[in-house]
């Protein structure tokens, strides 16, 4: 009894650290692109001042319980995808839940909340919803071959695909970080990131949220809040998960701090740079030259 | 033992009296006939009697009061005896199909001519004497003439003349041979002239008296005389017009009748025929009976190619004989026997099944043309009436399967003994000129059969989603319209075609008894592969005594649990669950037949029958018996595919891939000849590599594997709503089991013999198979995802599933075997809920095509919830099952280190996310159309099985060992050693999971969010309607507009379109184009001029006795 009550304290600690990470991420970000484009910017507590306003709207409308569930499923997978990831290596509070599955249960429980939303977000009636939903799922098909053949990749190089073990292997000295042993893999899979955070070249997923349409706008108040709070976790799990694959993982929450900033600012870097791809372009572009940074990085390890 | 005289007498005697009984009236004389051919059906079936009750072997008669060279003598051994049955009951039956029809009246000259033509034939089969056999031959030939010409159209007279001159120079041929033989053996009795010449030489043609060039020459023209009376290939244009214009009664007698008898006495001379003329005798046979499929495939009138088909039978008849010699010395043919049949081993006994199985489906094919007034193939003006005669439609399906020799007919039992002798003795292009031949036979047949059965809507080429032009509202009422009955000249007469088949399938069981049971050549007892048999017995009788659909479908699954609680308990772990899959699987699948209403005949007997085929493939212990299984599972869910609205096309494919594997699986076990049920475990096998690729060919090709499922996407999709999910959860996996339990095979590296040996030196088949299963997952996910049809979605994800079962069994290592097997169970599951649910919206919208559904999850809620388990379990996110899938594939395949299969794997279970969500989102999200405000959740008989699935991939998903720890139990012979288990925690070498944990994790991260928003959003919260949403300034027009459903992965068709190029496609239909364009070219030959035909028969007799004597 007592390691459970310790456990889900643990959780909440871990949990509390990675939101109020993830919202200042979000806001410091967001500043950041604003100086890119010459303007100042929302203040960088912006994200929290949102998501209290939403919650605590009076009137709130909904299209059935599916539209009602996408938001609690999307969030459930950003929680779930850090909850399955170990933050910090050799730490009891941030080991989070991860003996529950490897790599493989984090790649594909990322999905979990993605269909759930989309399934929300379906329900909500919205042409504009599915027309998102469409582009984003292809998008992901293909970002994630560079991205599998990267994991696939480290996997027979370390021969494990446990997140703690691929840590592990990785401390005593930068030149150990897989971005040092296996370059390939880690460039297949930074180019995935790219895909993945859904920045510039490949935010024409995210293009019917800018216009006053689609599921922002459907989901409004509470269920907004929700889904703001779930891209600030669920961005942070990623930023760790690439930061424990291919940067040596952190040793203390500072080190995650910085590693995750820097590999964040990697993305808004690139996608202030770029105009947007459509979605067949980006298809596209996956399926060329990352894939083949993949095909060989694998490759590479079947000779 | 009544003297065969009399048998002459008697008939020769009614002959000459009909006049004088027609004086008395028609009913006279036709009780004179009907009695004649009684006397002459029975007569032969009491010397049957007395020749096995006394063991006599033959019984000669002498004529006249002489001894027997100087008069004429009959012989009545077991071998007349049988032909004659034969014959002359299929004669009985022709008088009782002309009887029974009442236009053209039976009266009169035809009569005496059908006597004088059953008088010669039976002399034919008696006489010993061979100027006899000319006299005989010239009385049948003669009155076939008028028959044939008695149709009284000009074609007909034309025909007959034809068939008179190519007989007279038969006949002169024959006799110019007999004066020769005479002269140089100095006797006409056929015994004697064996004797004389055996004695000379001691091999008649090595140098006897019929050994130099005279006598080579003398048994030429008679060998040739009696070769064109059974219109050897191509010199027998003649022939084939005559079937076409002649009455179909006659030209049911023609082939069964007459072609029969002449075929006998050609077997009676085979004594007197050299090697080199036998093998040039089997040549000829074997062209024919090929040539002779191709034209009949490429035949527009039925009796043109039922012509050719009977000419390609007796084709095949020669071919045996002509083989003789070489085919008794395999052991399997020399150990069979036929029980009640004193003949044990021989080619005689074959003869006797493809003989009689022959000549009563096709004279009941002929009669039953006649009966539907069918001209044409293309069957224009009985579109779908036939389905209203389920009575005349089930005859046509019989006796089709009996003359395409599938199972249990008897030419199924006699291909079986003549393949495997054939592969004994090393004859292998002859057992491939006979299965493509074979192959090419059920083809036009079943298509026959097909274009008769098809609805008015069906075009007969569907094998792919048709999206409508534009939306079609009208789609939503039913368009079954009642058409009439067909009206069928004289119904009556269907007796004789119905007795056919009756004794047809009478004589199917016989050998079938003496091959599986006991005492047959495996030795073992293998009654129970008869109980799809009796199951499709006791369902038609169900239907005939009209109990209602439900009654016959609550039956149905207490008999399937039955035979699932006797024959489970008894398999081992590997059998035993995949006897779970087929058998537990299909009985919970049953329950939404259901809800059908009205009559369904035939449906719950060929599924039960399929069902049972299906669960014996687990029991069977010999080839012949997993062969006939395989067989008759093919056979009977054909007829289920066919039963679709527009499946005509779709049935017709998936019989010949169907057939195509079967063969290739018939000639790998004949190649491979050890049997392939001593389970043969990795690292075991010796069989050779041609025998392994042939198996496996048999194999994929049931999975559906890339390259070879261009049948799958249209069996799956346009057989009936209810009937697909069989297919896909349960069939599939027929090919999967064999390749588990043939696994050795596979496994082993290949031995390429000779030269070959050193080029692929460290592959084995496994290895392909992988790549095959992984680029099969691929395709699949792939096709499924550009389909607005939503069976063909599910039709293409099925294929790509089995793909992952396929790859992961490659892998040959104990997580893939395991990955493999719970895939197979998971997928019976998921894909069961996926299609059940799917079948209960299309029930209750009425259409198939997914953008014309939408918003539904406010009417059909639970159908929602089905279809949400199911794609989370099948795309493979955690907590559901699927992820276990995922999990133990992506760790077996590093673990082995086909990386790049599991790329492409994974690039494969990506694009399912897409396709899947497609398909809940457009079904049941988005907009509700107007037409589908008030439709009703699917009817409760469709829930059941949904809600047992649900609660089964629940169990799994939360307590994973408690499937994976008897999958782990089951493959323990193969791999002894144990994955780890730590409490719930799967280990592997590369990773772990823990499927428990991450289902509390789960519920626990699920929870806190929605106890907030339940907190934060208890009061002022509405629920508004479908038009309420925010969109951009404007108002939603209306439902079709606002929903988001057509052409939804367009983007993915731009980036990705090009591999949507059929090329798999247009492979087989060039393939299929081949055998059309050499049809076309060879029927050129066939001018219908009877000057062509002449010189074919002269060019035939001259180039055969050119190559016999091997110049000039």
């Amino acid at each position: 009894m007592k390691d459970i009550v310790l456990k889900a304290l643990y959780t909440l600690i871990s949990l509390f650290v990675i939101t109020n990470y993830g919202l200042l991420l979000v806001g410091t970000m967001a500043r950041v692109r604003a100086k890119v484009q010459g303007r100042i910017g929302q203040p960088v507590w912006q994200p929290y001042i949102d998501i209290l306003k939403n919650n605590f709207k009076r009137t709130g409308i909904f299209h059935g319980v599916m539209f009602y569930l996408g938001p609690v499923f999307r969030l459930a997978g950003g929680l779930g995808t850090y909850l399955f990831i170990p933050a910090v290596f050799g730490s009891v509070v941030f080991v989070n839940f991860s003996f529950s599955g490897d790599l493989l249960l984090v790649m594909y429980f990322i999905f979990f909340g993605q269909l759930g939303m989309a399934l929300g977000a379906g329900r909500g009636g919205h042409p504009y919803s599915p027309i998102g939903v469409a582009r984003g799922l292809a998008q992901m098909t293909a970002f994630e071959v560079p991205f599998a053949l990267s994991v696939i990749a480290i996997a027979a190089q370390y021969h494990t695909l446990s997140i703690t073990e691929l840590v592990a292997v990785q401390q005593g000295g930068v030149l150990n970080w897989i971005v040092f042993t296996n370059p390939l893999a880690t460039i297949a899979a930074m180019i995935s990131f790219l895909g993945m955070s859904m920045g510039n070249p490949f935010s024409v997923v995210i293009a019917p949220q800018e216009i006053p349409i689609g599921p922002p706008t459907e989901m409004q108040s509470s269920f907004l809040g929700m889904l703001q709070t779930n891209r600030a976790i669920f961005n942070a799990a990623k930023l760790v998960l690439f930061m424990n694959l291919y940067f040596g993982g952190a040793t203390s929450i500072w080190m995650m701090i910085i590693k995750t900033f820097i590999i964040y600012l990697y993305t808004v870097v690139v996608g202030a740079s770029f105009p947007r791809f459509r979605t067949d372009q980006a298809i596209r572009f996956f399926l060329g030259i990352p894939t083949l940074i993949g095909i060989a990085a694998v490759v590479l390890q079947m000779i | 033992m009544v003297s065969p005289i009399y048998l002459i007498v008697v008939i020769l005697g009614a002959a000459f009296l009909h006049p004088l009984f027609e004086k008395a009236g028609k009913t006279a004389s036709r009780v004179l006939v009907s009695a004649v051919l009684l006397f002459a059906a029975a007569l032969p079936v009491s010397w049957f009697v007395y020749l096995t009750g006394s063991g006599i072997d033959a019984v000669i008669v002498n004529t006249a009061g002489f001894q027997a060279p100087l008069s004429i003598n009959l012989r009545v051994g077991m071998e007349e005896t049988l032909f004659l049955i034969m014959i002359n009951t299929a004669a009985l039956l022709g008088g009782l199909f002309f009887m029974l029809r009442s236009n053209p009246e039976w009266k009169g000259k035809v009569q005496v001519l059908f006597l004088t033509m059953l008088l010669g034939i039976n002399g034919l089969i008696l006489t010993r004497d061979l100027f006899n056999v000319f006299v005989f031959l010239e009385i049948a030939s003669i009155s076939l003439y008028a028959l044939i010409s008695f149709a009284k159209k000009g074609d007909a007279y034309e025909a007959g003349f034809k068939y008179m001159i190519a007989g007279g120079i038969a006949a002169a041929l024959f006799l110019i041979g007999v004066i020769y033989i005479y002269r140089l053996t100095g006797t006409l009795n056929i015994d004697g002239i064996i004797a004389v010449s055996e004695s000379a030489g001691g091999n008649p043609g090595a140098s006897g008296i019929l050994g130099g060039k005279a006598g080579v020459t003398a048994v030429f023209l008679v060998a040739a005389a009696m070769l064109i009376e059974l219109k050897p290939f191509p010199a027998n244009g003649w022939g084939v017009d005559a079937y076409e214009a002649s009455d179909p009664g006659i030209s049911a007698m023609a082939s069964a009748v007459s072609a029969t008898g002449i075929f006998f006495v050609f077997y009676k001379l085979i004594p007197l025929f050299s090697p080199d003329l036998l093998k040039l005798i089997t040549i000829s046979g074997g062209m024919t009976f090929f040539f002779s499929q191709l034209l009949a495939m490429k035949q527009d009138k039925v009796r043109r190619m039922l012509g050719y088909s009977s000419i390609g039978q007796l084709g095949l008849l020669i071919l045996i004989a002509g083989l003789g010699n070489i085919l008794n010395s395999s052991e399997l043919l020399a150990g069979f026997s036929i029980p009640g049949i004193p003949i044990s081993g021989g080619i005689f006994l074959l003869l006797i099944l493809f003989a009689g199985s022959h000549l009563l489906s096709k004279a009941g094919l002929f009669w039953l043309s006649g009966i539907m007034n069918a001209e044409n193939i293309n069957g224009s003006g009985t579109n779908g009436l036939l389905r209203k005669r389920p009575a005349v439609a089930g005859l046509f399906g019989l006796l089709t399967a009996a003359l395409a020799g599938l199972p249990p007919f008897p030419a199924f039992w006699a291909k079986w003994i003549l393949i495997m002798a054939l592969a004994a003795t090393g004859n292998y292009f002859l057992t491939a000129v006979i299965l493509l031949g074979s192959l090419i036979e059920a083809w036009y047949l079943f298509r026959w059969f097909l274009n008769y059965m098809k609805t008015e809507k069906d075009t007969g080429d569907i094998h792919d989603e048709i999206v409508p032009e534009d939306f079609p509202l009208e789609n939503i009422e039913d368009a079954s319209r009642a058409a009439g009955i067909p009206q069928f000249s004289s119904l009556r007469s269907i007796a004789a075609p119905f007795i056919s088949a009756l004794l047809l399938l009478a004589a199917g069981i016989l050998p079938a008894i003496s091959l599986l049971t006991a005492n047959g050549p495996a030795g073992v007892d293998e009654t129970i592969l008869f109980l799809p048999l009796a199951a499709l017995a006791l369902f038609t009788v169900l239907d005939v005594l009209r109990i209602p659909i439900k009654l016959q479908v609550f039956a149905g699954i207490a008999v399937t649990a039955v035979y699932g609680a006797i024959i489970i308990p008894d398999l081992d772990g590997l059998r035993m669950i995949f006897g779970i899959i087929f058998i537990a699987g299909s009985a919970i699948q049953m329950f939404p037949l259901a809800n059908r209403e009205g009559r369904h005949p035939g449906l719950m007997g060929m599924l039960m029958a399929m069902i049972f085929s299906l669960g014996n493939l687990l029991v069977c212990k010999s080839s012949l018996g997993f062969f006939f299984s395989w067989e008759l599972m093919t056979v009977t869910s054909f007829f289920l595919i066919a039963r679709g609205e527009k499946a005509s096309g779709a049935s017709l494919r998936y019989l010949l891939f169907s057939l195509a594997g079967a063969f290739l699986i018939l000639g790998g076990l004949a190649v491979g000849g050890s049997s392939i049920f001593a389970d043969i475990l990795p690292g075991q096998a010796d069989t050779e590599t041609v025998s392994t690729i042939l198996l496996g060919l048999g194999f994929l090709i049931k999975m559906g594997s890339l390259g070879l499922h261009i049948w799958l996407p249209g069996s799956y999709a346009e057989s009936e709503d209810d009937i697909s999910t069989f297919f896909s959860t349960v069939l599939s996996k027929a090919g999967l089991y064999m390749l588990f339990i043939t696994a050795g095979l596979f496994a082993a590296p290949l031995l390429f013999p000779g030269r070959a040996a050193g080029l692929f030196p460290q592959i084995s088949l496994s290895s392909l198979l992988g790549w095959i299963g992984a680029l099969t997952a691929f395709a699949g996910a792939f096709l499924a995802l550009f389909k607005e049809d939503i069976k063909y979605t599910l039709a293409y994800s099925s294929m790509g599933q089995v793909g992952y079962m396929l790859l992961s069994f490659a892998l040959m290592t104990q997580l893939g075997w395991m990955n493999s097997l719970y895939l197979a169970v998971t997928h019976l599951l998921f894909k069961g809920m996926l299609f059940v649910a799917v079948a209960g919206v299309i029930y209750r919208v009425k259409t198939r095509m997914m953008y014309q559904m939408g918003g539904l999850i406010s009417r059909m809620p639970i159908s929602f919830f089905t279809v949400l388990i199911a794609i989370i379990a099948l795309s493979g996110v955690p907590p559901l099952t699927g992820f276990g899938a995922k999990w133990m594939l992506y760790t077996a395949l590093i673990e082995k280190g086909w990386y790049l299969q599991a790329g492409i794997a994974m690039f494969a279970s990506a694009i399912a996310f897409l396709y899947l969500f497609r398909l809940i989102h457009v079904i049941f999200l988005g907009q509700l159309k107007d037409e589908h405000r008030n439709v009703k959740e699917a009817p409760i008989w469709f829930l059941i099985p949904q809600v047992i699935s649900i609660i089964g991939i629940m169990l799994f998903s939360m307590y994973p060992n408690t499937i994976l720890k008897p999958l782990q139990n089951a493959i323990l012979p193969y791999f002894p050693t144990g994955i780890e288990f730590d409490g719930y925690t799967v280990l592997s070498t590369l990773g772990y999971w823990n499927g428990n944990a991450v289902m509390f994790v789960t519920m626990g991260v699920f929870m806190v969010p929605l106890i907030w928003m339940l907190i934060v959003q208890r009061k002022n919260t509405q629920m508004v309607g479908q038009f309420n949403i925010v969109f951009a300034a404007e108002r939603p027009y209306k439902p079709e507009t606002t929903h988001f459903g057509y052409n939804f992965f367009a983007h993915y068709r731009t980036a990705l379109g090009f591999l949507l190029n059929p090329g798999v496609t247009r492979f087989w239909k060039w393939t299929a184009s081949i055998a059309e364009v050499t049809g076309s070219a060879v029927r050129k030959l066939y001018s219908g001029n009877i000057q062509t035909y002449v010189l074919l028969i002269v060019l035939y007799v001259t180039i055969f006795l050119l190559l016999l004597r091997g110049g000039f």
